[in-house]
């Protein structure tokens, strides 16, 4: 798959994942992965960077129960929701083209 | 692998060409790797091996990262394909493939066994063959010059250049177009060898080695063609034999002792047991 392409989709569903709840970076490392098993770990890491640096997420850190080391909790910023929801429209639209075209070859 | 090896491989392969906010970043965020994994229960060792390795992660992070100077260049989507092709034969080189158990994989010292074997059994065809061929050569050189200089160039395709000065340039160049038939012969018997007993040559067959495909298919024709004939064979002899050199080196320090001619077709050596087991993978 185009590398580029890749890349905003990967972004889109980790911001989707992160305007449902909070999650620290493993976390969003392992759900993301349950959907595409050859993403590596570090790429997800790379985009959860690129998201903060674009300020679509701030991170805080936060202690666990069991008392391990402290984890970098990411939480998403209003221009982040804001991009989500334009991304998913965007995705929407490229999604229903595509099916369109699709649709139409096999007949 | 462990964790302070890694994080601190690196940071050395980041550092002055990120920001130190960004190398601090990226190092928490993979020491958070190596955290949650040992939770999981994994070893650092697992871990570092499901990552990759410091260098490939290290270069992919610089890629993506938009102040990395490599990254002020304009390059034009034919410069962009080589470069992702090249890094991606890069990682192949470096890599170890995670298909195959570095417990199956046979040792440098074995397979250079195998191949002086193998160059031994074939030097013995070989020389039976060059004997037979060039028979009436050697009895008719030692009997009579004359029939020599008008048998020779006609026969071998020779130029006449060849045969200027006495017998013994002569007896030389002849030697050395006896070496390249050989050599082209005992390769095209070996890439047969390889192809026919899908794996095997005499000297591997003797000491418990096998070729196989990294996916686990059948090792094609083609893939014997290119592994012996054309890099272990001809690209060899174009650069002297160094090539086999390079090879052997290389998969003495590389972890999946993958030489120039496994690479090229996709191969690794295993060892088998000759007698029963042999690999139940392949």
């Amino acid at each position: 798959m185009d590398t580029q392409l890749k890349k905003g989709v990967l972004e889109m569903c980790v911001l989707i994942k992160l305007s449902e709840q909070d999650m620290y970076g493993y976390e969003i490392m392992k759900l993301i992965q349950e959907f595409f098993p050859e993403v590596y770990d570090g790429s997800i890491y790379a985009i959860l960077r690129r998201i903060k640096g674009e300020g679509y997420a701030e991170t805080y850190m936060k202690d666990i129960p069991s008392g391990g080391p402290s984890r970098k909790y990411y939480r998403i910023t209003e221009e982040g929701r804001t991009c989500c929801n334009a991304m998913i429209k965007e995705w929407e639209r490229m999604v229903m083209s595509v099916a369109g075209l699709i649709e139409k070859r096999k007949h | 692998m462990n964790r302070k090896e890694f994080l601190d491989e690196l940071e050395n392969a980041l550092t002055g060409r990120m920001s130190e906010g960004d190398v601090r970043e990226v190092l928490s965020d993979y020491g958070d790797i190596f955290a949650q994994g040992r939770e999981d229960g994994k070893t650092d060792d697992t871990i570092s091996a499901e990552i990759g390795s410091p260098a490939r992660i290290a270069r992919k992070i610089l890629e993506e990262s938009p102040d990395f100077e490599g990254n002020a260049r304009q390059y034009t989507e034919f410069q962009k394909n080589i470069n992702e092709k090249t890094s991606r034969i890069f990682d192949r080189m470096v890599e170890p493939d995670r298909s195959v158990d570095a417990a199956q994989l046979a040792s440098m010292g074995r397979r250079l066994g195998a191949y002086i074997i193998d160059g031994l059994c074939l030097g013995v065809v070989g020389i039976g063959l060059m004997l037979a061929m060039f028979a009436p050569v050697f009895f008719t050189r030692f009997l009579n010059m004359d029939t020599m200089y008008n048998f020779l160039p006609q026969e071998m395709g020779m130029g006449k250049v060849m045969m200027i000065g006495n017998a013994f340039p002569r007896f030389f160049s002849m030697n050395i177009v006896m070496l390249i038939t050989l050599l082209g012969f005992s390769n095209l018997f070996t890439t047969i060898i390889l192809w026919a007993t899908n794996g095997y040559s005499p000297g591997k067959w003797l000491l418990g080695l096998r070729v196989v495909k990294l996916n686990g298919e059948k090792v094609t024709f083609v893939d014997a063609l290119l592994r012996e004939l054309i890099i272990k064979g001809i690209a060899n002899s174009i650069l002297s034999g160094i090539l086999n050199v390079i090879s052997f080196v290389w998969g003495c320090v590389t972890e999946d002792r993958k030489t120039v001619h496994d690479l090229a077709a996709q191969t690794r050596v295993l060892k088998i047991d000759r007698y029963s087991g042999r690999n139940q993978r392949y």
